[in-house]
């Protein structure tokens, strides 16, 4: 039973995972807290919906084809919007995305209307049984993939910016703007990328959640304040510390909702990541900066 | 005395809509919303302390009000004090942790306090759960019942004058500058001896009560709570009152809360989706309108030589 808990756990948990990764990554570089990620994705699981149930298309084909549209949502909101005002203070950046959040709602129930969508699963074959010292888990075969698929886009984002060039030149801007541009790195270019990352990861996320949730203007709502709390529980700005926060998150939930309360899941999960704030409030993998005074 | 000037428009205002009830009560939403986001205001641009869960003052006061007055027939005038008070206790609590953790960790510490609120209201038996509170009676003090909308809407203006007043006084008082010291540097703030647990949690304490009070007229003048309606959108939206009307200032609040108030019932009859503008017209009052919609009124600054 608690094996189970902490199985179905992890998989919550690692959706939670990819979406704080694809704040983190827009976050490091840009240095913006977007607000309007999970509406993002949400367009893109439209998009999935329109090609793979409306106009009919391969499973596969429409998966790959609502990712390139994640990306590229993701490069336009950061070259069209949030480019031209840099330098505008935090609080303002959050209405300016909030504004992007209301018009790509508004934009979804325009297009597609108010009803809830059905997305199928990929896979729909028997659940895998395991049997492990008297107690059965019961793992699904669409869990399998999804829990795959998080792992494959984070071991092959973790290799991107620790073995190529380019993303060392990323992780170099995340630290120094200014110095990354002194030694000739084209700072401009590394935060497009950063976006287009972020934008297919969200989509990702989007498409893999549309089954459970069904598709419609508001689904990625909790998925996205769940990935914003993991991202802080994991320091925010580290790409492993949002990893474990998501997966601790979708954990922590699993085991209250089955123990302690079923309505009151979110509120004591989130308290427990409060008191985890007020005792590290760097987050669990933060680390303090010496700051100027 | 010449300051107080600008509040004559906002006076005179019902005046030629005393016919129209439904605009009048969107005149006291706006009002209302303008006591909330006065709040607000006092948290981000006095404390320089970030908020998104101030959604959950606004349901503690609501809620507060809505169940003295129901259940236990309390007049209106002490339940809409207690409620505030009850509000501020809870701010104060809100607000320790915003010793320990800044910027977005903060955000996110309050936005999981909205989210936890709202949830928990939605489970109990006395907040009537997910279907809310219906047939909350009017606001009324003592023999004098304010059932028609003028009347409330004189009260929420008398409420929100009261409240500039206070404001004034103090953003010119040595508390006031202790919290404009702490928000721009704390580590200078402490260095001149401002203590920053008190003015923390004061700043937290101020804004919750004057949430929660708005809560409780909303209560009153709406009729009917349900926990939907303090959701997350509530407390961003009362954030985005603020910065786009114009911070740290009592009347661009009110013209930020008129604009998010007023915006989708001037648009209700077209068929577009309302959001859409809504959104497109955040976006481009924060690109050629930075310091909010207040700076349409102080045109006047820009022919000005700039000092600094």
């Amino acid at each position: 039973m608690v094996f189970q808990q902490i199985i179905a756990g992890i998989i919550t948990g690692s959706l939670y995972a990819i979406v704080a990764l694809g704040l983190v990554v827009a976050y490091k570089v840009t240095g913006v807290m977007n607000f309007a990620y999970g509406y993002m994705g949400m367009i893109s699981a439209y998009i999935f919906f329109t090609c793979f149930s409306t106009i009919g298309m391969n499973y596969i084909l429409s998966f790959f084809i609502a990712v390139a549209f994640g990306s590229f949502v993701g490069y336009a909101v950061e070259r069209g919007l949030l480019r031209p005002v840099r330098n505008i203070s935090p609080a303002s950046m959050v209405i300016i995305t909030l504004g992007l959040l209301l018009v790509l709602e508004g934009t979804a129930l325009q297009i597609w209307g108010n009803n809830y969508q059905q997305i199928p699963n990929l896979l729909n074959g028997l659940p895998f049984i395991l049997r492990f010292s008297g107690s059965i888990i019961v793992i699904p075969q669409q869990n399998l993939l999804i829990l795959g698929l998080v792992a494959g886009v984070i071991v092959a984002l973790i290799l991107y910016l620790n073995l190529t060039f380019q993303g060392k030149a990323m992780r170099a801007v995340a630290q120094s703007e200014e110095i990354a541009k002194l030694m000739g790195i084209n700072s401009s270019l590394m935060m497009s990328i950063s976006w287009i990352i972020s934008g297919s990861v969200g989509a990702l996320a989007a498409i893999l959640v549309a089954p459970q949730t069904f598709v419609y203007p508001d689904m990625m709502l909790s998925l996205q304040i769940m990935g914003f709390t993991a991202a802080v529980l994991g320091g925010f700005e580290s790409i492993p510390g949002s990893i474990i926060g998501g997966i601790s998150i979708g954990i922590i939930e699993n085991l209250v909702g089955t123990y302690i309360s079923t309505n009151l899941k979110t509120t004591f999960s989130l308290a427990i990541i409060v008191a985890i704030l007020i005792v590290k409030p760097e987050g669990l993998l933060g680390s303090t900066k010496a700051r100027r005074v | 005395m010449k300051k107080y000037l600008w509040f004559i428009p906002f006076v005179l205002v019902p005046l030629p809509f005393l016919g129209y009830p439904f605009l009048l009560s969107i005149f006291v939403l706006i009002g209302i919303y303008t006591i909330a986001a006065i709040g607000m205001d006092v948290l981000t641009t006095w404390a320089g302390q970030i908020s998104i869960g101030n959604a959950a003052f606004f349901a503690v006061g609501a809620y507060t009000s809505a169940i003295l007055v129901v259940n236990f027939h309390v007049p209106f005038l002490i339940a809409f004090l207690i409620s505030g008070l009850f509000a501020m206790i809870i701010g104060i609590v809100v607000g320790l942790p915003a010793l320990r953790v800044s910027g977005f960790y903060l955000a996110v510490v309050t936005m999981a306090f909205g989210i936890a609120v709202q949830q928990i209201i939605g489970v109990f038996q006395i907040t009537g759960g997910y279907n809310g509170i219906r047939n909350i009676p009017v606001p009324s003090f003592w023999i004098f019942k304010a059932s028609n909308p003028v009347y409330q809407y004189y009260v929420v203006l008398t409420i929100i004058f009261l409240i500039f007043i206070v404001l004034s006084r103090i953003s010119f008082s040595k508390s006031g500058l202790a919290l404009f010291a702490m928000r721009d540097s704390e580590v200078a703030a402490r260095a001149f001896g401002v203590n920053l647990l008190k003015y923390k949690l004061a700043a937290f304490a101020a804004s919750a009560a004057l949430t929660g009070l708005a809560g409780s007229l909303y209560a009153s003048a709406i009729g009917f709570i349900s926990p939907s309606q303090f959701d997350l959108t509530l407390s961003l939206d009362l954030l985005a009152m603020v910065i786009v009307g114009g911070a740290g200032s009592v009347m661009g609040v009110m013209i930020g809360a008129a604009f998010f108030v007023g915006l989708p019932f001037l648009l209700s009859g077209y068929n577009i989706s309302i959001t859409i503008i809504q959104g497109v017209a955040l976006i481009a009052i924060l690109l050629f309108l930075p310091k909010g919609l207040l700076q349409i009124f102080k045109i006047t600054d820009l022919f000005k030589k700039k000092v600094i």
